[in-house]
């Protein structure tokens, strides 16, 4: 028997090439476990291009990421990489922040132009959180160009680390080798849950700066911790998606995952071998590479006027 | 008798649900008449042969049951921006809409246009009402040609032989591998000096079967088992494979 080429996806309602989505998800899942991000901004439009329906490619695409981040927290677990309090602490910042963030996307739909919002806000913060990133590591690389690892800068002491220091709760996180009040990830977490649920993406891409720059995390650590969180943000939308608008494609999602959950394997490997700088000049060329995509969207006049709707 | 039956049939091509008329003027065998999507559905075609009228031009058209669109219209904002901004419906829009000839449709007159996508498109609704609705349509029908949902000139129908004043038609039509399972209809026409002369219409039905069917029973009869099912599935398929890579590690 030869294997077919091709699958028929009900949900999705179209068929799709075996080949070509085992290596978009082997790309994307190299991606998220080298970043520790989740990678819907590009499997989605991919997947678009593939003809599957815009809300479909959205939540298979969730159902995904659970495969690979499960398979990529793995990874990083091993290499010493998650810190679970300071995940689970962000996550529960996170859910607050969802459900927030939803009340505040149901006003501001109600005040009309929210997409509008929406769109300059997540191009304006993809070019500041990138752009920063950028710039930073840049510098930091050049300054220690001897120094092997991103051993803690000491920055100066500014009212930020002195609002840091002066928090109630203090406790220390030993994965990532910083002592800061239980509130800090709490407020931070919930910051992040409020912007992620306003912008309808996962947060990773936001997640990490606020953990690399907020927290002080080492970079490592940063990812192997977001992809923990990843993980519980894409179980609870794959079964809501699932449930309520029935439009997870688990066949999809499984060849998908295939590919994503190896690729993320691979992923933590090549990171680990990265140091921490050069990770997040890394990451910040492809911030700044999706935030020029999306201006390019917004200027480019679309080839048609027409959209549905449901989609990212 | 002659020109009621051509009001009757402009008014029924307008109003583009076209019960069979003329029967005894036209036939038609299509194979299948129903298509079953399995796992490696990718596309398929259908075999139509008929006889018609001689001396006729004929079109066969497949059409799938109408629904609803739910859109957003792409406009500027602030004069700089593109966006979504509007919120539209469109009601009665086909899902499907497959269109092969003998000849163009440009070269049918005037039965011809009544059987291109614009003119089939201009009895849905579209809510809220706009005066951009010429241009919200053409705009539909490049969508849905994109996606390959649309085709007009889709296959060429092959005339052959005539026989007592009958000539018998063969055609292949396309069908996407973008396709929902439903009731969609086939028709065929035959188009003389510009005016439609004959048609008849068949049932055509398109169905799951086998995994599509179950999955798709599963995903929209109990979303949320699905849903949980998909998770665990996921997250086992992540520990195994993390666990044949741990020990591919410790291999070495």
């Amino acid at each position: 028997m030869t294997l077919p080429l091709h699958l028929y996806l009900p949900i999705a309602g179209n068929s799709v090439n075996i080949a070509a989505i085992f290596g978009l998800g082997g790309g994307v899942g190299l991606l998220s476990g080298i970043f520790g991000v989740g990678g819907g901004f590009l499997m989605t439009p991919l997947l678009i291009m593939l003809g599957i329906p815009a809300t479909v490619a959205a939540a298979s695409d969730s159902n995904q990421i659970v495969g690979a981040s499960t398979s990529g927290t793995l990874a990083h677990f091993r290499l010493g990489n998650v810190d679970f309090k300071m995940g689970f602490l962000l996550l529960i910042g996170g859910v607050l922040g969802g459900t927030v963030g939803v009340q505040i996307i149901k006003v501001l739909r109600a005040m009309g132009n929210a997409d509008f919002l929406i769109s300059i806000t997540y191009v304006l913060m993809l070019g500041f959180v990138g752009g920063y990133m950028f710039l930073e590591s840049l510098q930091s690389m050049r300054k220690s160009k001897t120094a092997e690892k991103e051993a803690a800068k000491p920055k100066k002491e500014s009212k930020y680390a002195r609002m840091f220091q002066a928090l109630p709760w203090q406790t220390d996180f030993k994965r990532s080798g910083v002592r800061m009040s239980v509130i800090m990830p709490l407020a931070l977490g919930t910051l992040v849950g409020i912007l992620a649920a306003i912008m309808g993406v996962g947060g990773g891409f936001i997640m990490v700066p606020v953990m690399v720059y907020l927290l002080r995390m080492p970079m490592h650590v940063v990812v192997g911790t977001s992809l923990f969180q990843i993980l519980f943000t894409c179980i609870n939308v794959t079964i809501m998606q699932a449930s309520q608008n029935h439009t997870v494609d688990f066949v999809l999602a499984f060849l998908l995952l295939i590919g994503s959950s190896i690729g993320a394997q691979v992923g933590a490997r090549i990171g680990r071998k990265l140091q921490g700088d050069q990770l997040k000049i890394l990451l910040a060329t492809l911030v700044l590479v999706v935030m020029g995509k999306m201006l390019y969207e917004l200027i480019a006049r679309p080839d048609i006027l027409l959209a549905y709707v449901g989609g990212h | 008798m002659k020109l009621r039956h051509l009001i009757l049939t402009t008014m029924l091509i307008a109003a583009l649900c076209v019960p069979a008329f003329a029967q005894g003027d036209m036939s038609m065998q299509v194979t299948p008449e129903t298509i079953k999507i399995d796992t490696t559905y990718n596309g398929t075609t259908v075999k139509v042969e008929g006889q018609a009228p001689e001396g006729s031009q004929i079109v066969l058209r497949i059409v799938g049951e109408a629904g609803e669109l739910h859109m957003k219209r792409k406009d500027k904002a602030l004069g700089l921006l593109w966006m979504n901004m509007d919120s539209l419906t469109f009601h009665g829009v086909p899902v499907l809409y497959i269109v092969g000839s003998s000849k163009p449709l440009d070269e049918l007159g005037a039965a011809g246009k009544e059987l291109k996508a614009e003119s089939m498109l201009n009895t849905i609704e579209i809510e809220p009402d706009t005066a951009a609705r010429p241009e919200l349509i053409d705009q539909l029908i490049k969508l849905k040609t994109k996606e390959r949902l649309y085709q007009e000139e889709a296959g060429e129908v092959a005339m052959g032989e005539v026989k007592d004043g009958m000539q018998s038609f063969m055609a292949t039509l396309p069908i996407p591998s973008r396709l929902a399972p439903g009731d969609y209809k086939l028709a065929s026409i035959a188009v003389k000096d510009g005016q439609e002369v004959a048609m008849t219409e068949k049932d055509l039905k398109v169905e799951l079967v086998s995994t599509p069917l179950f999955m798709a029973k599963l995903a929209f009869g109990h979303g949320a088992l699905y849903g949980i099912l998909a998770t665990i599935i996921a997250l086992v398929s992540g520990l195994v494979i993390g666990l044949i890579f741990q020990s591919k590690g410790e291999a070495h």
